[in-house]
């Protein structure tokens, strides 16, 4: 080992390479936890929703007289009644509401409803007669009084599909691969350690990226960070914060609703500005298949390390992922916010399921692109930050884009 | 470290005016009457253009 791969400042061999192994294993074992946990929660069986509570009349006086269905469902009928008028009519403040529903000596009350997921299992898996009703025409449609449209739509094939996809495929596949990511790239860390600059830093700078493009990147990076913990908030916060009470939950409900929308236009501005900075640099050339046949040079600190220009196959991945990702994300999520009016029903059944689906792999990708930009590789960070690199960190990864701008400056 | 902070500058920003467009823009989804009762006005969206 050469002196100068040794001891600079923020090297990472000797040391402080094996605490950033040390740090990786660790992390790797906690994700392992993480995991067990998400394999314990796909298979509790609570991923289907179940009618609890189901109302009744009783007689006030003879508390536990086996009341009737009949009397709730009247005062229902009233209660409808004047829904419908009031919705045709609209508001007449001065009207008479009228009386009550249910006489005097009967009051309505709350009950367990038993084998409730016997309920939801007949629902989710129909037989029979209900099958082949639905079948046919995609949908069991009945009569009602209620004054909304979709109030007579009784039950609809899709829907099911459309809610075992949305709450339990991909919510757990989210969670896999969001956790996956994270045992893996903390694995990464512990077996193979921070990337090293090879030869050293050289202590000369060279300029990566300008104002403007540091800017654009972190006004994108902090946009899509609210994005995703808020997002994450309303996907898996029954699971991960109801334990700490309504309270908690509640809160934290209220805050994400409000603030994954307020992220979102500058989210978009964000991705807007780098397709415009960086398109050009990122369309594919035949240099990506050689860096992608090499592994980018990532799985050795000896062997040949595959050219790239200004930016490589996988950064190239990255920023299409951001892009095309985001752009989907933005027009599903456009389309949530202003819910049927471009689309129908089932229209809106398939934006939420691509949003979901699209937002957990791209918090995968990105915890990926965080990793490399930080812990995984000394030297990365600065090209964001300050916006200078050193040049031996920029001859070992973008060799090309260094030749060509060292000419190009040098020939002013 | 100054291009972090314009951009959670522009952040925040954003979230401020888009915070003050909706709260201006703001429609309700439900009405609610005297007595209490709420009806949803819903859009006349329908199960038959599925
Ligand atoms: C804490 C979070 C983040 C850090 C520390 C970070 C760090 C970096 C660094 C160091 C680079 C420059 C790499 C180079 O010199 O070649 C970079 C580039 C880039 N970042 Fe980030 N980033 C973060 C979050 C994000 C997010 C959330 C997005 C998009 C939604 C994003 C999109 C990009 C893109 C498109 C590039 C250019 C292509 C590439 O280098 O991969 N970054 N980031």
């Amino acid at each position: 080992m050469t002196d100068a791969a040794q001891g600079h400042a923020g090297g990472v061999r000797g040391r402080a390479f094996t605490g950033y192994r040390i740090a990786g294993a660790l992390s790797a074992l906690l994700f392992l936890v993480l995991l067990a946990w998400q394999a314990f929660e796909l298979f509790d069986g609570d991923a289907t929703v179940a009618p609890e509570r189901g109302w009744r009349a009783v007689s006030s006086e003879a508390a536990g007289d086996d009341g009737s269905g009949t009397l709730a469902s009247e005062m229902l009928t009233a209660r409808t009644r004047l829904q419908d008028e009031r919705f045709r009519t609209g508001p007449a403040p001065d009207a008479e509401t009228p009386g009550r529903g249910l006489p005097q000596d009967m009051r309505l009350e709350q009950q367990d409803i038993p084998r409730n997921e016997a309920l939801t299992d007949a629902w989710s898996r129909p037989e029979g007669d209900a099958a082949s009703m639905l079948h046919d025409p995609g949908r069991i449609v009945g009569l009602s009084s209620l004054p909304y449209a979709n109030a007579a739509l009784y039950e609809r094939p899709f829907a099911r599909d459309w809610r075992v996809g949305l709450s339990d495929v991909i919510t757990h596949m989210g969670a896999i691969a969001i956790l996956g990511m994270g045992f893996l790239l903390s694995a990464m860390l512990a077996l193979r350690g921070r990337v090293p600059i090879r030869k050293g830093r050289s202590g000369r700078k060279v300029r990566r990226f300008g104002y403007l493009e540091r800017t654009t990147h972190w006004l994108t990076a902090i946009s899509f960070i609210g994005l995703a913990l808020t997002g994450i908030v309303i996907a898996y916060g029954e699971t991960l914060f109801l334990p700490l009470g309504d309270r908690v939950l509640g809160t934290l409900g209220w805050w994400s609703t409000w603030g994954h929308v307020l992220f979102a236009p500058t989210f978009f501005l964000g991705i807007a500005v780098m397709a415009a900075m960086w398109t050009l640099g990122n369309l594919p050339t035949k240099l990506d298949a050689n860096w992608v046949a090499k592994g980018g040079g990532f799985f050795s600190d000896d062997g040949p390390h595959p050219p790239a220009r200004k930016f490589n196959a996988g950064q190239k991945m990255v920023f299409w992922s951001a892009v095309l990702g985001g752009l989907v994300m933005v027009v599903t999520g456009v389309t949530l916010m202003f819910p049927f009016y471009w689309l129908d029903l089932g229209g809106m059944a398939w934006a939420m399921l691509i949003h979901a689906g699209i937002a957990v792999l791209l918090i995968a990708i990105f915890l990926g692109h965080i990793y490399i930009g930080t812990v995984g590789m000394q030297g990365a960070i600065e090209a964001m930050w300050g916006g200078d690199v050193d040049r031996n960190w920029a001859e070992e990864h973008h060799v090309l884009w260094l030749q060509e701008k060292d000419a190009k400056e040098g020939a002013r | 470290m100054k291009a972090f902070l314009t951009g959670a500058a522009v952040a925040a920003l954003g979230a401020g005016l888009t915070f003050v467009g909706l709260v201006t823009f703001d429609q309700s989804t439900a009405e609610r009457y005297q007595d209490g009762s709420v009806i949803l006005l819903d859009h006349a969206t329908s199960w038959d253009t599925d």
